[in-house]
């Protein structure tokens, strides 16, 4: 039976893989493409945003199709899992109130879940290099290493806001502006070179700006991280999941009253 | 009169706690001093905005609720413990804390070994997805490993009867199939406590069976300490040992099942004030058997069965051979008709407004009245009718013409001086529809011949009963109901004795009324009646049956304490000349526990 006070455990564990299965099960259940999507969704907005930026603004990058989906999938992995999670305990309220569960699960599931999407949209990236024929470096090794400060970063996040969004639910629709506008101020669709230089001084207490990079720099410029660029990564993940890990489990034992 | 709308607060007093000896057995759920406060915020908050702004006004202030205060309880292995208490008493908050789901406020909480919630069924069911799935990623919730669902997943599917629709998903499956599923899923392990709240009410007959031969065998084959949750007194004492009774978050009570299912059954969920219920507790505990033969039950398929009835009891104590006829349908021409009756001496049967019930002719073929009176045309009783009555009978029929009721009220008066003995000297006067209040004064109303008037609206009386009232021929009047203060002052300025009752429900104003009449110097000979107030058609004819035997009659509210006491008290206070006590009503109204109270106390007192 339940072992409630270890985090990983086997039953915890099982608990998580059944949730992510059922999600993958409802997200792609009765479309004829199926899981196809995943690849097919960043691959056509990619060519969307491309249209737009080529042919309106005319930045003069190299390769900016890949430019792009190489930052829109990664800061729609943060986007998105961060947003799921928000929600993930309003939603599961009525589980919540009847049964004895460990709630971070929840928040976490959601992240893990977008995790295994962006994995599938990377089939896409693939596809786009191969288009353009950039040759992956060994620095592509760097990736798991990229994905686990993301998933730290995230799930703080996610933790952090699923536990607020329960007491202030204005914080739901504040959200969604504020990714809008992260979306624009990340240097997804235009080059760092654009900003004035106080922008750029700036720009370094934006983590996703970091985590873009060095996405870039391993996939597409073949630049090898250094140890300073995974520092900050790292410390930015773990900081922002300390936060999100503590005020969460300050406000847990409150949950059923106000869900 | 009005409804009584305002809620007594249940009563929270602690009753008692039996003593178990059972300390050699292992404790299994041991609930100390718990209590949970809830804080109700004043206004709701869910917005920063509305945060900030009460913070910035210092008005941020909370409502404490108590949802349970200071509860303990012990659960021993193998009991079947049942919890029972209205709905809001704490029962499922109780629940909740002991499933671990709530943290409490204050106290502790110690649980012995896996519990299996069987909290509202099918809480985390999807309804996207299949039952297959749905029962891998229920069980998954419930905390069973992938391998215990592999090995048990037949015998989910055999339980809930769903293997021709594993893969369907379950938004296609009926309500009773996914309660089915839900409830296989979490009993299929088998946990050293099982909670139950309230389940056995979900599904059909046949599914409630089932259940609850599952729960039986996880108790007796497997000696699975049980904890249920209801408020269906029978079903606790069935299946269970022990109870506690909480109301309103206190304990009231803690003991064996049978023990508390009884005081339960007849204090739980009614209101009153703690004076009426430690006189109902006191009388129900009284070791007295009641006298089956005091208690006289007059029941019967409708109103016109009882009338019948009634009237076969009266007609013979009777001084004249008249019977009076009245509409049924028509409370408040039947209530004329009572007076009427008064006056005559007689007594009353009731009729529909277009035939005659087969009880009602044969009880009138069997009499060999002389003389009927019919109270009411056309629309209270009509032509019809009264040429049946004429087949059927060889008594001259006397038509009480009317055909509203401000007309018949003339025409019953006028009857009363015509054909019988005249009125006396008080008059009643109410509004059609106070029913409850006419029929608790019937005792005074037949002894005294005492008229029966109406107002009209605006609380006003008619020219005619004006004048009537002008030329003093009483020198009394009584108003039953909330009938105006201008119209009662108005006759006190005419040097009339207005005596003005007004209750604040039925029973309320039936203790009123059987008040006054007590210091009117009527006293209740050998009878006692008692009718729920939601039967008032069973009582429409009680007049005759309590004139002719000077019985009191008592509205009884089975919702509330206070009313069962009051009759208690009553009974106790005469029982010196009281033999019988009378329930009338059709069987659904009889409350057998009220009965064995009522008799319970008259034996007591004498």
């Amino acid at each position: 039976m339940a072992n409630q006070t270890k985090l990983f455990s086997k039953h915890n564990w099982f608990i998580l893989t059944s949730l992510v299965s059922k999600d993958f099960k409802l997200k792609y259940r009765r479309s004829a493409l199926g899981m196809f999507w995943s690849v097919l969704n960043p691959f056509l907005m990619m060519c969307v945003l491309t249209a737009v930026f080529s042919f309106m603004f005319r930045f003069d990058i190299e390769y900016y199709p890949l430019y792009l989906i190489l930052g829109t999938t990664l800061f729609t992995l943060m986007g998105d899992s961060t947003s799921n999670a928000m929600n993930s305990i309003i939603d599961s309220a009525p589980l919540i109130k009847k049964i004895r569960i460990e709630k971070i699960l929840f928040p976490l599931e959601k992240v893990v879940f977008q995790l295994i999407n962006y994995c599938l949209s990377l089939i896409a990236v693939a596809v786009v290099m191969i288009f353009f024929q950039v040759a992956p470096t060994i620095n592509l090794l760097f990736l798991p290493l990229l994905l686990f400060y993301v998933l730290l970063f995230s799930a703080g996040l996610g933790f952090l806001l699923s536990a607020l969004v329960v007491f202030f639910r204005d914080i739901a629709h504040l959200w969604s502006v504020v990714i809008t506008a992260w979306t624009y101020a990340t240097p997804l669709f235009y080059p760092m070179s654009i900003l004035p230089d106080w922008m750029q001084s700036l720009m370094n207490f934006n983590p996703m700006y970091h985590y873009v990079t060095y996405l870039r720099d391993i996939a597409l410029w073949g630049i090898t991280p250094s140890l300073e660029q995974n520092l900050i990564c790292f410390a930015m993940g773990a900081v922002v999941l300390a936060i999100g890990y503590l005020v969460f489990r300050k406000l847990e034992k409150k949950f059923i009253l106000y869900v | 009169m009005s409804k009584n709308n305002e809620q007594i607060a249940p009563n929270q007093t602690y009753l008692k706690t039996t003593e178990f000896n059972d300390d050699q057995l292992e404790t299994m759920i041991e609930v100390s001093h718990v209590s949970m406060i809830f804080n109700m915020a004043t206004e709701q908050l869910h917005s920063l905005k509305e945060y900030a702004i009460s913070i910035a006004r210092r008005k941020l202030s909370f409502k404490e609720f108590r949802a349970l205060d200071d509860v303990s309880l012990t659960v021993k292995r193998g009991d079947v413990f049942g919890v029972m208490g209205t709905n809001g008493s704490g029962k499922s908050t109780l629940l909740k804390i002991i499933a671990g789901v709530l943290d409490p406020t204050k106290g502790t909480c110690e649980v012995n070994g896996t519990i299996a919630p069987l909290i509202e069924l099918g809480a985390g069911f999807d309804i996207e997805l299949t039952a297959r799935e749905n029962i891998y990623l229920n069980g998954a919730l419930l905390g069973y490993s992938k391998e215990f669902i592999n090995e048990h997943f037949d015998e989910i599917v055999n339980f809930a009867e769903i293997r021709p629709f594993l893969d369907m998903p379950l938004k296609n499956y009926s309500s009773g199939m996914v309660a089915r599923i839900a409830f296989a899923i979490a009993t299929v392990i088998i946990p050293d406590v099982l909670i139950v709240d309230e389940v056995l009410s979900v599904g059909d007959f046949m599914f409630q069976q089932k259940c609850e031969r599952r729960i039986r065998s996880l108790i007796r084959d497997h000696g699975v300490t049980v904890l249920i949750v209801s408020h269906n007194s029978d079903q606790v004492e069935r299946l269970c040992n022990k109870a506690i009774w909480i109301e309103k978050g206190h304990t009231r009570m803690i003991g064996t099942a049978e023990e508390v299912c009884e005081i339960y059954r007849s204090i739980g969920g009614r209101a009153g004030s703690e004076e009426s219920e430690s006189l109902v507790y006191n009388v129900m505990n009284s070791p007295i058997a009641p006298d089956e033969e005091s208690v006289q039950v007059i029941s019967g398929k409708d109103r016109y069965d009882i009338a019948s009835q009634l009237f076969e009891q009266s007609f013979p104590l009777s001084k004249k051979t008249s019977v009076v006829i009245a509409s049924g349908e028509d409370a408040s021409s039947s209530l004329l008709a009572n007076a009427l009756a008064g006056s005559l001496e007689s007594a009353l049967l009731l009729v529909k407004h277009g035939s005659i019930p087969e009880e009602a002719l044969n009880t009138l073929e069997s009499t060999q009245a002389s003389e009927l009176f019919v109270v009411g045309s056309d629309p209270f009783v009509s032509e019809g009718v009264v040429k049946e009555l004429a087949l059927h009978t060889e008594a001259t029929i006397n038509i009480v013409a009317g055909n509203t009721l401000q007309e018949l009220t003339l025409s019953v008066y006028r009857a009363g001086i015509d054909y019988g003995s005249g009125w006396g000297d008080t008059a009643v006067i109410t509004y059609d529809g106070c029913i409850g209040d006419v029929v608790s004064l019937m005792p005074f109303i037949y002894a005294n011949k005492a008229p029966l008037f109406f107002s009209v609206a605006n609380n006003q009386l008619t020219e005619e009963v004006s004048d009537l009232f002008a030329t003093k021929q009483f020198n009394r009047l009584i108003s039953l109901g909330g009938l105006s203060f201008d119209l009662i002052d108005h006759y006190k300025e005419q040097s009339f004795e207005v005596t003005r009752i007004v209750g604040s429900s039925l029973a309320d104003a039936s203790r009123m009324i059987n008040e006054w009449q007590t210091e009117q110097g009527l006293a209740p000979k050998d009878e006692v009646v008692v009718a729920s107030v939601w039967g008032l058609h069973d009582v429409l004819s009680i007049g005759a049956y309590l004139g002719l035997r000077g019985a009191f009659i008592w509205l009884e509210d089975s919702q509330s304490l206070d009313s069962i006491a009051n009759i208690l008290g009553f009974v106790q206070d005469h029982a010196a000349h009281l033999d019988q006590v009378t329930f009338i009503g059709d069987d659904t109204r009889s409350n057998k526990n009220d009965q064995q109270l009522i008799a319970k106390a008259l034996k007591a007192a004498r």
